[in-house]
């Protein structure tokens, strides 16, 4: 028995159903959802202890045997994954309770963020590809709920277009998965797999290779296919977009990573070759999109998107070190940007505005929170010595070694724009004055509520600096986990049981 | 152990002014020196190791994967440029104690200019080239905090972005030709790395390499064409220009160069970029720093000019080159370090550095004007004074290279040349400040600045003239630096004298020169001024304007708010991609045979056919769609029932009778007919668009149902009996094999069903007063016959419900279509007799029954653990009940009923809050035509 | 001889469906198509309950009843519709 496989998604579905029993409680509702979120940073860590102690770690849900049963797995980079949803989930937990009005809190916000936990940890955690279509169903439906919170027009209009977009990615997901089943007869990842590999003709398999790659796409947000994010990102309480620009797109690449090291790995040179171009074209109008925007999420937004273009690099390049590379960007880059997203949530209670032009003054009035966006600012660009620094690092090696030298100068410049915006973001809001015709600032925070709204942010801070600073077993972690992406075959003994002929 | 305390203390020195800052300025300037002063007497302790020969070294693992270590070494080199860094710095906190204001925020400025000590320690100390680069980076970092110190000023704001933006990009360029450069060197490790030369410039990516650190390096040390950032950082405090940009940041380019020069240099392309670079920067600084008005405008690009000079020799790379390279290093720093800080002091005290508005202070602050001029000899190249010597030396090094082949005598000229324009400019600076009459008085009455704020400039001035007369003082550090440079001692002596020779001619023509040349200032100036003025800073905010505007277009083009644009390109991409998989399929048809149609199928799909492209053409009466939609409907749960498939059948039944009611719900506050809304060429694409994609996945499907696959569906029907205690396999599959999923998808069905709650609950909406054709409605809310139908259906449906989800482990049915049996049934209940009637007598919320679907399920599964075994395990047996007989009750049974409840709840929260939104009080209006 | 019956019927019930589709398709007005819909669904009873009949399984009638029940219902919805635009008040 290891119930910590499954726990990481129970715990977070449990604390949803207990939070709604309790829809009227406020007090009962925000201590569920601190102690919900912390239950799962726990076992998570008790997971990822026990996958890097014993190796991956299966559960045959129902005691059905793989492929017959839906089977929980957790590799590496699933448990690792589902370590950062727990920090994520519990820092914005945090954060909540100081910047979710009670108008949202009253209308389910905090049921909501529970399951839409569930749903990103049984993405990071199922070994089913059908089960997998599930919890991004869940995700979806619940993130489309946090969305339109507030029902204002904005938030609307871009819950409309994020809806839609992300159901067209649900319709090519499913049809591929349809498609999958009906040529090789099963669900169970590691048996997919293992069938393909005995496949004579391979043609079809791309076919089916390119529909997951854009349905995911969609979810990861890569070029031509980001379009619902940077629509959708700036629209909601703050808090809600910090948990989406950390975990959702994330749960694409994750997808990604996984289906194309596990699944789709038949003929790279032509999946991993348009994935090389995807991210090339993803890194780039991510980052021009966002150096013509002026407005603080709007621009982080964009960045996510640029973002994603190194991760889905580092799958592309297919090597080893890349996705050492791709492993550790998603790591850094899902703490970073969410603690940018907090600062910027911050800042807004501070100033009652997002727009940079009627920001101004922070440096002077508030210089630890100028420090704390450095950080996770400065991380993002890559500057040494945070966590941005080691994994872009890393993908630039591995795209030197592999010699891609057009995509690795993308990467380079997409660095020195993403410098620069984040050095707009700090001229605008932070060093220049505050302009005179300001609006006269909300109601300051007070001094509980302070406490609340630095302590997640310090404790992503913290986080970057922690895998900048002790890198090497950060890297080790990274190093082993692609280790097991490049070697399938542990995978799928681990599920099936049975020794793999390669 | 001693090597790591060096920049351990200068790491010490950036907490200690915040800590400090309490305690009034003074103490904590005292406090701040303490640990640097420290530092350099380490530095200083390590000397005679050095001079043994020794090469102290320090090493941690940090990231070993990466080769990244913690790794310090105090070669020649780095002794001559940290005991500069640290010595200057020193000095440059001592002068920052008096220029700063009171209201300055004092520790905040030290604190950052010790994180500078810091990292330029680290890059001249690291012994690994991954360590120098971070520590590059981390001057970027922290002369961007420094040049925006007063961040109220844009032009503060402005340099200091344009500076980290120019040098942060030749970081990443210098981080792409270290990588591989230690590729090629096999290590990052500096000492393996100088000892490879031949493998590095034998590799075929050396020249790739080689430009990119030099890009490093060019940018760093202002080199033309990067050398724009330069002047405008001059927006900084003075003390940090005086730092920054005399002794540390901008000689870190350089100090690459040199540190480098083992491995990397040497080759043609090395000595042909570097020296030719060098010699454009040499003579472009010059030129302007003799235009310019502005004191610390001059002493920027004089700086620019001096960098050309060091980065000529350098190119040159003979020994006595390197020499002269290193000896200017030193000189450099001190002479310019001296005139910024004596620059800073005249502002200070005149408020304004402006050429026009100062002259003749030498009354008024007469040491001050000494230590200037004598400063300004060093930098003009004076015998007696520092400057001079190295320049001699460059002067005998640009006439002896014989770079250029033919045209070789270019070089002396043109050093010549930099020589004469370096004296023009060094004069006109002092004569100008301190001799000729003011034109306009300054803003405050000039004083001499307190004695200690003068004592940095003393102390430098004092240098150059004593490594004027007495060279051989700075023998032993020099040799040092050049052992580390050429990796082999060199024996040198530097004398004032050399007898009569070349380089003595071209300093006397350029002195001679030079003097001339000022005297006739005035006329180049009025030369200069027929050039349209060429502001560096807006060129380069030009440049990023149009990248801006560029982006915003494409953003724009992109990103244009239409979710139909969105739509076509993901399908796009998704027909792309598929078309381009399936042109390279061989056949499309595989090898199992197809069935054979008969007329009922036949029909059937003509129907279905006809339903779909009805439901598209009529679009615009919603309504006369809707039921061309149930016509699709229809047929496709009879095309189940056909191919034995009755549950699928049953629950397309259900779920489109509870879609079409949906529908209908919300169509009501919808205009029954809506408007033309695309073009005719809208129209093609979208055709176009949906019929390839249509055409697509119908091949796709084709390929697929002709490939014979032997899959586990042959496991579920052998072990549905006896495993899962159930006929029924699709029951037995959802609620058992695959509950997991059913678990997810009712957790799903819950949260829409709380979405769509929270979605209608703020909505108020107007609602139409008569149907599409302007017909008032019928004023028979409740038609008699309706309410009579359904109370006697009710129970019917109910009845019918509970048997469907009863029989459901064995035969066609389960909890899922029961559950949205009972949600229609209800529903015709709500029809006939309206929400309040209803409400009245089930009277409760749907929400918590649906949660309690979801947590009943839940239980279920986790029921399982409690006895050891894994998540969602069932179990069944035979149970004899008295009066009823043998029957079989599985967990999974409880499982399907959280299911029912799930569907039910979630059902009706989304069908009645839908209802409940038109209540006898709405508002309404009329439909407009 | 239950053959012969079975594909006669069988005939008859296709072609009223496809008439069924006719009328829905020129109305023309909503009633009348709202009764073919209706009249669809009565068709797609007895076309169930004879493919019982052909492939001899008692399986299609409870999807004989459903259609049944459903179709009432929908059909009710529609009328509602019809009449008061709102069909829940």
């Amino acid at each position: 028995m290891n119930p910590e496989v499954a726990l990481p998604i129970l715990i977070p579905l449990f604390s949803g159903a207990l939070s709604l029993l309790f829809w009227r409680l406020r007090s009962m509702q925000r201590l569920v959802a601190v102690a919900g979120t912390a239950a799962l940073l726990i076992t998570s860590l008790w997971l990822l202890a026990s996958v890097s102690r014993d190796g991956i770690q299966v559960m045959h849900m129902g005691n059905w045997p793989a492929p017959f049963g839906i089977s929980l797995v957790a590799d590496l980079l699933g448990a690792i994954m589902v370590v950062l949803t727990g920090i994520i989930g519990f820092a914005v937990a945090l954060f909540s309770l100081a910047t979710v009005g009670r108008g949202h809190e009253a209308f389910g916000y905090f049921p909501l963020m529970h399951l839409l936990l569930a749903g990103v940890a049984g993405a990071f955690l199922t070994g089913d590809i059908f089960n997998l279509y599930v919890w991004f169903e869940v995700m979806l439906v619940a993130s489309f709920a946090l969305l339109i919170l507030g029902s204002e027009k904005a938030q609307m209009e871009g819950a409309i277009k994020y809806v839609a977009l992300n159901l067209l990615s649900s319709v090519i997901f499913l049809s591929a998965v349809g498609l999958l089943y009906g040529l090789v007869g099963t669900l169970n990842m590691a048996d997919i797999a293992q069938r393909l590999g005995q496949l004579e003709e391979g043609g079809l398999v791309d076919v089916l290779a390119m529909m997951f790659m854009v349905a995911f796409g969609i979810k990861a947000a890569a070029f031509p296919l980001f379009f619902w994010l940077p629509a959708s990102y700036h629209t909601p309480p703050v808090a809600v977009s910090a948990l989406f620009a950390g975990l959702l797109t994330k749960v694409g690449v994750y997808a990604l990573y996984r289906v194309f090291t596990l699944i789709f790995n038949q003929s790279p040179d032509y999946t991993h070759e348009i994935l090389l171009w995807g991210a090339g074209l993803t890194m780039l109008t991510g980052v021009l999109g966002a150096a013509a925007q002026f407005e603080f999420r709007r621009i982080l937004s964009f960045h996510i998107v640029s973002q994603i273009g190194y991760m889905i690099l580092g799958l592309a390049l297919f090597t080893p070190l890349a996705l050492v590379g791709g492993v550790f960007y998603i790591m850094h880059h899902i703490i970073v940007k969410t603690n940018l997203f907090l600062v910027s949530g911050f800042v807004h209670r501070l100033k009652g505005s997002y727009q940079l032009k009627k920001l101004g003054g922070l440096y002077k009035s508030h210089p630890w929170l100028a420090v704390l966006f450095l950080i996770p600012a400065f991380s993002l660009a890559g500057l040494p010595p945070l966590s941005g620094f080691f994994a872009k690092f890393v993908v630039i090696r591995a795209g030197l070694e592999a010699e891609a030298y057009g995509v690795t100068f993308v990467a380079l410049l997409v660095g020195l724009l993403t410098l620069y915006s984040m050095v707009k973001i700090w001229a605008e809001a932070f060093w220049k004055a505050a302009p005179e015709d300001a609006e006269p600032a909300p109601e300051a925070p007070s001094q509980r509520e302070q406490w609340l709204l630095y302590l997640p942010i310090v404790g992503l801070a913290l986080c970057t600096l922690a895998i900048g600073l002790y890198g090497a077993p950060i890297y080790a972690l990274a190093e082993a986990s692609a280790a097991q992406l490049m070697d399938p075959g542990r995978y799928i003994e681990a599920v099936l049981g049975t020794e793999v002929t390669p | 152990m001693i090597l790591p305390w060096i920049p351990l203390l200068a790491l010490l020195g950036v907490v200690v002014p915040l800590l400090t800052r309490q305690r009034g300025r003074r103490f904590c300037s005292l406090a701040t020196a303490a640990p640097a002063i420290l530092a350099l007497l380490l530095v200083f302790s390590q000397v005679p190791a050095l001079l043994a020969g020794d090469l102290p070294r320090f090493q941690l693992a940090w990231v070993p994967q990466l080769g990244l270590d913690l790794a310090f070494r105090l070669d020649g080199l780095s002794l001559l440029f940290v005991s500069l860094i640290l010595g200057i710095g020193l000095l440059i906190l001592l002068y920052a104690h008096y220029y700063l204001e009171a209201h300055e925020p004092f520790a905040r400025f030290y604190s950052f200019l010790m994180l500078f000590m810091l990292s330029m320690v680290g890059i001249v100390m690291a012994d690994n080239l991954l360590l120098l680069w971070l520590f590059w980076e981390l001057t970027s970092l922290s002369s961007f905090l420094l040049i925006g110190f007063w961040s109220h000023w844009t032009d503060a704001r402005k340099g200091a972005r344009m500076a980290l933006t120019v040098t942060g990009a030749g970081g990443l360029a210098l981080l792409a030709g270290l990588l591989l450069l230690g590729d090629m060197a096999g290590s990052f490790d500096l000492g393996v790395v100088l000892e490879s030369r031949e493998a590095i410039l034998a590799d075929p990516r050396y020249p790739l390499m080689l430009v990119l650190v030099l890009l490093g390096a060019f940018t760093k040390s202002a080199q033309f064409p990067f050398h724009f950032w330069l002047p405008h950082a001059m927006a900084a405090p003075t003390p940090v220009s005086a730092y920054l940009h005399s002794a540390t940041m901008v000689k870190a380019g350089i100090f690459l160069m040199a540190r480098l020069h083992p491995a990397i240099a040497g080759s043609e392309a090395w000595e042909l970029i570097v020296t030719l670079t060098g010699m454009a920067t040499l003579l472009y600084g010059a030129w302007f720093a003799l235009l310019k008005t502005d004191l610390k405008a001059i002493l920027a690009f004089s700086t620019v000019s001096h960098l050309g000079l060091i980065t000529v020799l350098l190119g040159i790379g003979s020994p006595l080159a390197i020499l002269a390279a290193l000896f200017h290093i030193l000189n450099h720093a001190t002479f310019k370090a001296a005139l910024f800080m004596s620059a800073g002091i005249i502002d200070h005290e005149t408020g304004t550095r402006e050429l026009g508005r100062l002259g003749g202070l030498r009354r008024a602050m007469p040491v001050t004007a000494l230590l200037t001029s004598l400063t300004a000899a060093a930098m003009a190249g004076v015998p007696l004074f520092n400057g001079f010597l190295s320049k001699e030396m460059f002067f005998a090094e640009a006439a002896a290279s014989p770079l250029l082949g033919g045209l070789s005598w270019l070089l002396p000229v043109l050093a010549t040349l930099g020589g004469i324009l370096s004296v023009a400019y060094s004069l006109r600076l002092v004569h100008a400040v301190f001799f000729k009459p003011a034109r306009k008085a300054p803003p405050k009455s000039p004083h001499e600045p307190p004695r200690l704020m003068r004592a940095p400039v003393e102390l430098l001035a004092a240098l150059c003239v004593l490594v004027g007369l007495l060279p051989v003082i700075a023998e032993v550090p020099l040799g040092l630096a050049v052992e580390a440079v050429l990796l082999t001692p060199l024996e040198f002596h530097l004398a004032i004298w050399h007898g009569l020779n070349l380089p003595l001619l071209m300093s006397v023509i350029a002195l001679i020169a030079g003097v001339l040349l000022y005297a006739l200032h005035a006329h180049l100036r009025q030369f200069g001024r027929q050039f349209s003025p060429m502001d560096a800073r807006l060129i380069f905010e030009g440049a990023v304007q149009r990248l801006m505007t560029w982006s915003e277009r494409l953003t724009v083009r992109l990103e244009n708010g239409s979710l139909q644009r969105y739509m076509s390109w993901l399908l796009g991409a998704a027909l792309l991609l598929g078309a381009i998989g399936l042109l390279q399929l061989p056949s499309l048809a595989g090898a199992r045979p197809t069935q054979e149609a008969d007329g009922i199928l036949l029909l059937g799909a003509a129907l279905m056919i006809f339903g779909a492209l009805g439901t598209v053409a009529t679009h615009r009466y919603r309504l006369i769609s809707l039921l061309m939609l149930s016509v699709v409907g229809l047929v496709v749960s009879l095309t189940f029932a056909r191919f034995s498939a009755p549950d699928l059948a049953l629950t397309q039944l259900s779920v489109e009778v509870v879609t079409m009611i949906l529908l209908m719900l919300a169509l009501f506050f919808l205009p029954q007919k809506t408007p033309r809304e695309s073009s005719a060429g809208r129209n093609i694409r979208d055709l176009g668009l949906a019929a390839s994609l249509g055409m697509v996945v119908a091949s796709l499907n084709y390929a697929v149902l002709t490939r014979d696959n032997h899959g586990i569906s042959d496991f579920f029907i052998a072990n549905s009996v006896p495993g899962g205690g159930g006929h029924n396999v699709v029951n037995v599959i959802l609620v058992d094999f695959r509950g997991f999923d059913t678990l997810g998808e009712i957790t799903v069905l819950a949260l829409a069903g709380l979405a769509i709650f929270k979605l209608l609950n703020r909505l108020r909406l107007f609602m139409p007063h008569s149907d599409g054709e302007g017909r008032v409605w019928s004023p028979d809310r409740y038609p008699l016959i309706l309410t009579s139908v359904s109370q006697a259906l009710l129970p019917l449906a109910l009845l019918v419900s509970a048997f469907i989800f009863l029989r459901g482990h064995n035969l066609p049915g389960g909890g899922f279509i029961a559950g949205l049996i009972t949600a229609v049934a209800l529903i015709l209940v709500y029809m006939a007799r309206g929400v309040e009637w209803t409400q009245q007598r089930l009277d409760f919320q749907y929400q918590p029954v649906a949660i309690a679907g979801v947590a009943i399920a839940t239980l279920t599964g986790l029921g399982s653990w409690l006895f050891g075994r894994p998540f969602l395990t069932s179990a069944f047996g035979h149970f004899h009940i008295p009066a009823i007989g043998d029957i079989e009750l599985a967990t999974a049974m409880l499982f399907d009923l959280g299911v029912y409840l799930a569907v039910v709840g979630a059902t009706l929260m989304i069908l009645a809050n839908l209802g409940k939104l038109t209540t006898p009080h709405r508002p309404s209006k009329e439909e407009k035509h | 001889m239950l053959d012969t019956a079975l594909w006669i019927s069988l005939t008859l019930v296709l072609a009223a469906l496809a008439l069924n589709v006719y009328r829905l398709t020129v109305g023309p007005d909503m009633p009348d198509r709202l009764l073919a819909l209706d009249t669809m669904y009565v068709n797609s009873i007895a076309l169930i309950v004879l493919l019982g009949l052909w492939l001899n399984t008692k399986t299609y009638f409870e999807a004989a009843l459903l259609i049944a029940m459903l179709g009432f219902i929908s059909t009710v919805a529609v009328c509602k519709y019809l009449l008061r635009g709102d069909i829940i008040e």
